[in-house]
């Protein structure tokens, strides 16, 4: 089980670069993921670096060393309290909080031009040139949509595309420079404590901030080229085509195919976010999905799917349900907690999750934690300290704890 | 340069555009389909902001190159700069911000703007191209079928639709200039400076200044959008906004802000309630009432509406309502008199709905 100092005793990766590299990130439950990636970048670019960061631990499950990527971890990245990062966020949220980061530090390492490519994807093509074309410090987005949708529910997927963002994080180019470099700093700084999913409120996880990129930072470049970033969210609209192995969408080379949320136990779907696409209705882009599908598990899919998420838990081994994390992540002041992963220090966040509010006449920290980010429950039991804290505790008994998923030492 | 203002109402004898500095469109200029059911279903404010795709669409049937803005804006220097980007990009857009916000609260200004839209759709610069038939044409039709105020599911107005346009059309120019567009939104980044007589707002002499959401006759506030913002607090932008009330007094507001809207009322008189416009645009079979302002025979939606007790409008009203729907689960029957009860006693007053119509 790693532990928070585990983590410390690793030496500091220090790297120098230049020129081209590309990058991506994953839990190692994703690593088959990752290793697609990887060995589908490398096909089309032998002589350029290739960086996975593993927002994970290795824990044993196997060698970085023997990958044909370079592995970059958590500590190796300039985010401030680490440890506090780990906690706020659940594995997904992980994975895209630290793309800023990511990026930022490997223009750290001396790389002139990046390319950051989201995990579930598939390298077609030469991807260089698009970077290349970039001016100092500039920045290059993919648009989700080129064109707008038709169909009677057009409208709908809009809207459902305007709330995730305009850009699909999953693609971003940048090239070293000032403007890049504060593109990437502010947008750190939002996805800090700002990268999760409330879509009503006017957030996309880390995706969304980016609509604001083009008015802030003038060498954004949008690139409209419908063969980079071809999804679930613009399928079955952009049309592909597959000949003699060469993909294409649009009629341009497909270079970059994305497979968010793509299943290999469920194939028949193209993604687990949206039982509206099939991929058997998707013509030759299903022999695209198929060929992923291959590429997953020839990369041990099978294996590594099941492999553990090391900042799942306590240090005392209780696993941390998302809503703690959420509780942790509202929080203005955390420092008194120190390492919120620790449980054995006497500040602890864990003892404090566990203190009741109010004395002994309010629920814990945790519950009423729950309670805050419920109006439904305000509304319900509105004197949850007095009057309805009974009424509350049957509800945790017999619906919060399992809506929850809440471990039995937060009860 | 021609000016033309679209009038998102009926000409009446009370006024005559001829005598006015500028060129005058109705709503059956712009070639919108199926106006009077637009009209019905869109409250007054939607329907005016409804109108712009099609307004720059009929622009540019007879010229190059055409730029909207708000009407209630001020422009307080030359828009050279502005113009010569309208006329070399299919789309000129204005962002709200140009900048990160400088204040505490960045980001959930930030928030605000990511529900609002990136840009402001109150200045918006087209030219002929394909390309811009295509986006207007899409626009059109976005706007036909949802322009309403619902940030939640990601609309507002025709202003969150524009963030698409970055996907859509290659030739977008983002227009950055701090003195253009100046508004509350942005304010605390772009101080407003008045140096005998010539106003700098961030720095760069003030183009154009954009008094969204303030009110003549609420002059305690510069906008009704935040509430809690005082003249005190946004320095030496308040000389500003006396100077336009000013102006307003002098281009007639006393008499012209209480004129009736054209589209306000049903035939008979009637005021139509936001309801009642929300209730029609639900219903798929429309149609079959033909024009919906009229009231007289017994197909009309009007009598439709009136029809029973509680009438269709509050049963539309109730199921719209989750917190009806748990106050009184049976409105037509066991809790019927309770519910009439509530809309005497707050539905009248919290849905502004005409005595005619209870």
């Amino acid at each position: 089980m790693a532990t928070a100092t585990d983590t410390c005793d690793r030496k500091r990766m220090a790297i120098s670069g230049r020129g081209f590299a590309g990058a991506t990130l994953a839990a190692k439950s994703s690593l088959a993921q990752a290793r697609v990636v990887a060995t589908s970048f490398a096909q089309h670019h032998p002589d350029a670096p290739f960086f996975v960061l593993l927002a994970d631990e290795a824990e044993g499950y196997f060698d970085p060393a023997d990958e044909a990527y370079r592995t970059l971890f958590l500590d190796d990245l300039d985010i401030p309290d680490v440890a506090r990062f780990r906690f706020s966020f659940t594995s997904q949220e992980l994975t895209y909080a630290a793309t800023p980061f990511l990026i930022a530090r490997l223009l750290d390492f001396g790389f002139e031009r990046l390319l950051f490519i989201k995990q579930e994807s598939l390298v077609l093509g030469e991807l260089e040139s698009v970077v290349a074309d970039l001016p100092e410090g500039g920045v290059a987005l993919t648009p989700h949509l080129l064109a707008p949708l038709e169909g009677g529910d057009g409208a709908e997927r809009e809207l459902t595309i305007l709330l995730a963002g305009v850009f699909n994080a999953g693609f971003v180019g940048v090239a070293a420079g000032a403007d890049s470099a504060r593109f990437l700093r502010w947008w750190q700084n939002r996805v800090y404590r700002n990268c999760r999913y409330a879509v009503a409120e006017g957030i996309h996880y880390e995706q969304r901030w980016l609509d604001l990129a083009p008015a802030y930072f003038e060498r954004i470049k949008i690139l409209h080229d419908a063969g980079l970033n071809v999804g679930h969210w613009n399928l079955p609209d952009r049309r592909v085509t597959v000949a003699d192995g060469s993909v294409r969408a649009e009629g341009r080379e497909c270079r970059l195919f994305r497979f968010s949320g793509y299943d290999p136990d469920h194939p028949e779907y193209a993604t687990r976010y949206s039982p509206r696409l099939r991929t058997v209705e998707l013509g030759h882009a299903a022999a695209v999905y198929e060929r992923y599908r291959q590429a997953l598990l020839a990369a041990g899919w099978v294996e590594t799917r099941a492999w553990p998420y090391a900042y799942d838990h306590f240090d005392n081994g209780v696993r941390i349900p998302d809503v703690a994390r959420d509780i942790y992540r509202r929080l203005d002041d955390v420092t008194c907690f120190g390492d919120p992963f620790d449980t054995r220090r006497p500040n602890s966040f864990f003892a404090w999750l566990r203190e009741r509010v109010d004395g002994r006449r309010g629920p814990t920290r945790f519950w009423f934690g729950v309670y805050e980010g419920r109006p439904d429950l305000q509304a319900a039991f509105p004197r949850v300290h007095g009057r309805h804290r009974r009424a509350f505790d049957r509800w945790i008994r017999s619906a919060g704890v399992s809506e929850y998923d809440v471990p039995e030492p937060l009860r | 340069m021609q000016f033309v203002v679209a009038l998102a109402d009926e000409l009446d004898a009370t006024f005559d555009p001829a005598q006015e500095p500028f060129a005058v469109l109705q709503p059956g200029d712009l070639g919108v389909p199926d106006l009077r059911d637009l009209a019905f279903r869109l409250n007054q404010r939607e329907f005016a902001i409804a109108l712009k795709p099609y307004l720059l669409g009929r622009l540019l049937e007879d010229a190059e190159s055409a730029l909207f803005l708000d009407p209630d804006v001020l422009v307080l220097g030359d828009l050279e700069r502005l113009f010569a980007d309208v006329q070399e990009h299919a789309l000129t857009v204005v962002p709200h911000s140009l900048e990160p916000p400088v204040t505490a609260d960045a980001v959930e200004r930030e928030i605000v703007l990511h529900r609002a839209g990136v840009f402001n759709a109150g200045v918006v610069g087209v030219r002929r191209a394909q390309s811009t038939d295509l986006f207007l044409g899409w626009w059109q039709r976005r706007v036909h079928k949802l322009c309403t105020y619902a940030v939640d599911h990601g609309l507002h107005y025709d202003q969150r639709w524009l963030d698409l346009a970055l996907g859509f059309v290659e030739d977008i120019h983002v227009h950055r200039d701090v003195g253009v567009d100046v508004a509350h939104w942005n304010l605390p980044e772009r101080p407003v400076h008045v140096d005998d007589g010539v106003i700098i707002a961030g720095g760069v002499p003030c183009r154009l200044f954009h008094f969204s959401g303030f009110d003549p006759d609420r002059p305690h506030r510069p906008t009704r959008y935040r509430p809690d913002l005082r003249f005190e607090e946004i320095g030496e932008a308040q000389q500003l906004f006396v100077r336009y009330a000013a102006e307003l007094r002098r281009a007639g507001w006393e008499a012209t802000r209480n004129l009736p809207y054209a589209f306000g009322a049903f035939d008979n008189g009637v005021r139509i309630p936001d309801a009642a416009r929300q209730a029609f645009a639900q219903l798929e079979d429309r149609a079959r009432f033909g024009d919906p302002f009229a009231t007289h025979g017994t197909n009309s939606y009007f009598s439709w509406l009136r029809a029973g007790q509680p009438n269709r409008l509050w049963l539309f009203v109730h199921a719209a309502r989750l917190d009806l729907q748990r106050a009184f689960p049976r409105p037509r029957t066991r809790d019927r008199r309770r519910f009439l009860k509530w809309i005497r006693t707050h539905g009248v007053r919290e849905h502004d709905v005409p005595a005619e119509l209870v």
